[in-house]
Order: C-alpha cells, then sequence, then structure tokens
C-alpha cells in the first residue's frame, strides 16, 4: 500500500496511481488550484467596459506608445485639486516647467505663453490647455501658485500644478528637460512643449521667440 | 514521500508562474555555472541586500558648479549595492514586468537600442552573460528596476560619495594605485562582451565596479547643465537656459570627474548605452 494508492472520484470508480503519477497527481492539483486562484481574481478585477463604449469616448482608448499620458506621475492644481496629465487627454496643449519665484527666464515664457493663447483664434483657445508646473514644489505651495495665476491674470484654460520631486523630475527628463536647484533658484532648460491631442510631444521650442508662428502652426496641426 | 512531493509542488509553482525561466537558463550557461553575486527571488522583490554597504555621512565637491552653489554639499548616510544590476537581475524584473520586454517598451521611454546586446525578449544570449552588468538600459528602465526593488538610484551626489574612497585610502585623491586603476580604464575601450560584476577591486567603503567596468545613470543626470551656459562665451545661445554663463570647475586636476559630469550632460533618460548601466540605493533615514 505504500507504493499504491486509491481515488474515488464522483463517478464512483476506483482508479489505482502509482507512486510517480501520484507525484504528477500532486502537481496537477497544484496547477488546478492555481488555475482557480487566477479565475477567481480575475474575477475580482473591475469588468472591462464593453468595446462599443470605448469606441464612443476617445479617451477610453488605448494610449499611444508615444503619449506622455503614460506617464504614472501625479500633481496639485492651484486649487488644491488633484491633477493627472491624461486628464488632457483629446486636446492640444502648450506645456512648460517654471517656479514661481524665477526673475529671469520663467515670467519671458509665460508671456510666450500668453502671447499664443492671444494668437489663437477664440475658438481654438478654448480647446487648448496651457499648463505650468512647478520646478519647486518646496516653495510653490498651492497658495503660491495661486497667487502667481492672479498676478499673472492667467484664466481657468491655464492649468498651475506642484507635485513630488520625483513626479517633476519623470517629467522633465521625458520632456529633455535639464534643470538643477542653486540654493532658492533653479538653473533650467527654457523649454516650451506643444503635445498633441494624445498626449504626443509634436513640437519644442528652445530660448526665446519673437515670432510665435511656428508655435501656432504647430497647435493647429497638433492633431 | 512529502518532500518530494513539496519539491514538485514549488516547482510546479515556479512554471505556472516563470516558465519562461527555463529558456534563460538555456540559452545562458553562465546560470548554471556563475550565480549572480546578488540572490534574488525572480518575481518577488527582496529587501535590502544583506551585502550593500552603508556610506557614512560625508560630502561631496562637485566638478562643476555655478557661482551659487555650494564648495561642499553634505550627503546624509545611505546603502547603495555592492554592485551594479545584472542581466539576471534585470531579467528577472523584465519577466515580472512585460511592459518592459524590448518587443513592448515604449519608445518614449526606451530608444530602439534598449537591451540591444540580448538574444530576445527574455533570453540573454552569448553577448549578455547572466553575471555581467546589464547595459543599454534606459534611465526610466533603470529607474523603474530599482523601484520594483524597494530602492531608488543614487543621486548624483550618493554615487560621487561612495566612489570618493580609494581601495586602501578613505580619500581617493591619497590613493595613486587607484588613480592608476581610474586612468588605465579609462584609456580602454569598452569590451565587446563584460566582465561579470564583482571583477573590481574593492573599495575603502566596500563597494564595487564604480570604477573599471560599465558608467553608472543617477537619479539627477540631468542636472549636469554643461551643454549651454558653460560655454556661453563660444557664441551658443545664451537664451536656451536660464543661469547662462554660471558653470565653472572646482578642481581642474580631476579628470574622471570631468569625464562622468561631461557623460551625463550628453544623456537623454531614454537613451540606452552600450557601457551605460547601474546600480540601487536605498534611503537610510527618511527626512
Amino acid at each position: 500500500m505504500d507504493s499504491v494508492f486509491k481515488v474515488t472520484l464522483h463517478g464512483g470508480f476506483r482508479i489505482k496511481r502509482t507512486r510517480g503519477l501520484r507525484l504528477a497527481l500532486g502537481h496537477g492539483l497544484l496547477l488546478l488550484v492555481l488555475t482557480c486562484a487566477t479565475a477567481f481574481a480575475d474575477g475580482l478585477k473591475p469588468t472591462p467596459p464593453p468595446p462599443s463604449s470605448a469606441a464612443a469616448d476617445p479617451t477610453a482608448a488605448p494610449l499611444s506608445s508615444k503619449s506622455i499620458y503614460q506617464l504614472d506621475v501625479s500633481f496639485t492644481t492651484d486649487e488644491g485639486r488633484p491633477f493627472s496629465l491624461r486628464e488632457l487627454r483629446g486636446e492640444p496643449v502648450v506645456l512648460t516647467l517654471f517656479y514661481t519665484s524665477c526673475q529671469a527666464a520663467c515670467p519671458r515664457m509665460v508671456e510666450e505663453m500668453q502671447r499664443i493663447e492671444a494668437a489663437l483664434p477664440e475658438k481654438a483657445a478654448q480647446h487648448t490647455h496651457f499648463v505650468l508646473i512647478t520646478f519647486d514644489p518646496e516653495t510653490d505651495t498651492v497658495a503660491a501658485l495661486k497667487a502667481y495665476r492672479t498676478a499673472r491674470r492667467l484664466d481657468a484654460r491655464w492649468i498651475l500644478a506642484r507635485g513630488s520631486t520625483e513626479d517633476v523630475r519623470m517629467l522633465a527628463m521625458t520632456l529633455g528637460i535639464q534643470y538643477k536647484q542653486e540654493g532658492a533658484m533653479f538653473a533650467h532648460s527654457n523649454l516650451i512643449s506643444i503635445l498633441n491631442r494624445e498626449g504626443e510631444l509634436s513640437f519644442q521650442h528652445s530660448g526665446f521667440s519673437e515670432k510665435i508662428d511656428e508655435f501656432l502652426s504647430a497647435l493647429q496641426s497638433a492633431k | 514521500m512529502r518532500l518530494g512531493l513539496l519539491a514538485v509542488s514549488v516547482f510546479s509553482l515556479h512554471v505556472a508562474i516563470f516558465g519562461a525561466t527555463g529558456r534563460i537558463t538555456a540559452s545562458s550557461p553562465a546560470v548554471a555555472t556563475t550565480p549572480p553575486p546578488h540572490s534574488f527571488a525572480p518575481g518577488a522583490p527582496a529587501g535590502i541586500p544583506d551585502d550593500a554597504p552603508v556610506i557614512p555621512a560625508g560630502e561631496y565637491r562637485p566638478i562643476l558648479r555655478g557661482p551659487k552653489d555650494a564648495d561642499v554639499t553634505a550627503v546624509a548616510p545611505f546603502r547603495i549595492a555592492r554592485r551594479p544590476v545584472t542581466n539576471i537581475e534585470f531579467l528577472a524584473f523584465v519577466l515580472a514586468n512585460p511592459q518592459w520586454r524590448k518587443s513592448r517598451v515604449s519608445p518614449l521611454f526606451a530608444e530602439s537600442d534598449y537591451l540591444a546586446h540580448w538574444k530576445g525578449d527574455t533570453v540573454l544570449g552569448p553577448n549578455a552573460p547572466a553575471a555581467s552588468p546589464v547595459v543599454y538600459v534606459s534611465w526610466f528602465a533603470a529607474r523603474a528596476y530599482t523601484k520594483w526593488k524597494g530602492g531608488r538610484l543614487p543621486s548624483t551626489a550618493e554615487w560621487e560619495r561612495a566612489d570618493s574612497a580609494g581601495f586602501s585610502q578613505l580619500d581617493s585623491t591619497k590613493d595613486k594605485a587607484f588613480a592608476d586603476y581610474v586612468s588605465d580604464w579609462l584609456g580602454h575601450p569598452t569590451p565587446a562582451i563584460l566582465p561579470a560584476v564583482g571583477s573590481t577591486p574593492t573599495n575603502a567603503l566596500g563597494v564595487q565596479d564604480l570604477q573599471g567596468l560599465i558608467w553608472e545613470w543617477v537619479e539627477d543626470f540631468n542636472s549636469s547643465l554643461v551643454t549651454g551656459e558653460s560655454r556661453a562665451d563660444n557664441g551658443l545661445d545664451r537664451n536656451l537656459f536660464c543661469g547662462a554663463g554660471s558653470v565653472g570647475s572646482a578642481d581642474r586636476s580631476n579628470y574622471p570627474a570631468f569625464m562622468r559630469a561631461a557623460f551625463r550632460s550628453s544623456l537623454k533618460a531614454n537613451y540606452c548605452v552600450k557601457n551605460l548601466g547601474f546600480r540601487c540605493a536605498w534611503t537610510l533615514y527618511s527626512k
């Protein structure tokens, strides 16, 4: 009996198993348990939306492989609201990184973005996001960002946000922005980016430009 | 007999979850003969490896710094992996995180050379010995790995602090043997197939391979602003950077440090380079 044992199946018949088969049975049982566990775990997952709803809502479709919205980062707006880049999907975006206490380049970059906003046809401007993310989350609290919005007269189309040092670095890396803290100041690339409706980088401009034609045509073609 | 059943059960569990690992060992004979220097459990990130030394609090003197930068930056104590991450360790990460396979990775996070020395998605092949450092990895991939391991990439200051020791002296500037070793390494091209990690001497802080094997990613490599502002006098557009014309040199004799600063400043986060790998670091005390 040591090398042979008997198993009664639900059907009521008895079969004999050798020691080797017993091991195989143990193996199989484990796989069965694993399969059941996987099926159970699957059952706990939220039911994916039916394909028709994805077709109706373009934001439910998978992101393109070049979309910056794939980044697992999160921010907080100057209103204290959690903000995900993915919210911007569906409309073109003018985006830069800045910090409110910057007395050199950042005011000029924001002015440049304001000129872009002013030059856009009203309908296009209404469907364009203007986003400022701070390099300096320590100083740029929600209140500081709110004060900056008021001082710069930035309307509701503008999103001002702060995030963890890690998440800001991740975004900066994705956009190819170099920066470095120097005491209370930051040395940084002066770079304004345009994202298309899918969050893909469609245009970047380094430095300052009196002409904003390139931005306008980039926004026009930012499908 | 119960032990036998247990062994088979464990094996079956392994196969059920990590079926592809059989292909790895088949194509990488080094796995069987040379165990990876870091113990790891596929799919189950371990804690901080026991052999990861604690780097005591110290200081970092940036080789390039702006007028507003302090001469010396204090570095809090931290732990750093004794050796860089190996191919086999990175393979465990790729198996557990399929979005980091060569065929699936987003071009945003890794350029086309990502894991170029691997034979396939989950096959190392002859150019990527299991115990050699993983290279051709982007900053994003390196960062994702360290996060998966419950760690992070070292900062520039931390990496330089760990490298501040020589082989026999805590101050590398007083260790001629170390200086000669580094100069000799920098004078040689990267071999087609990299040696195993741990093949270089241990420094006085208990860390290996910081010199003599590969270059390594650091968390804040994009803070090496030596592209525009430090060359402002040569007519490059100073509008490109805020804080222009600010960077000067602290120690013109430290040629390897210049090399590292220049190399870091030339990188972008999705670059994958044949001699650029990484290692994990861990915060010792949270703020």
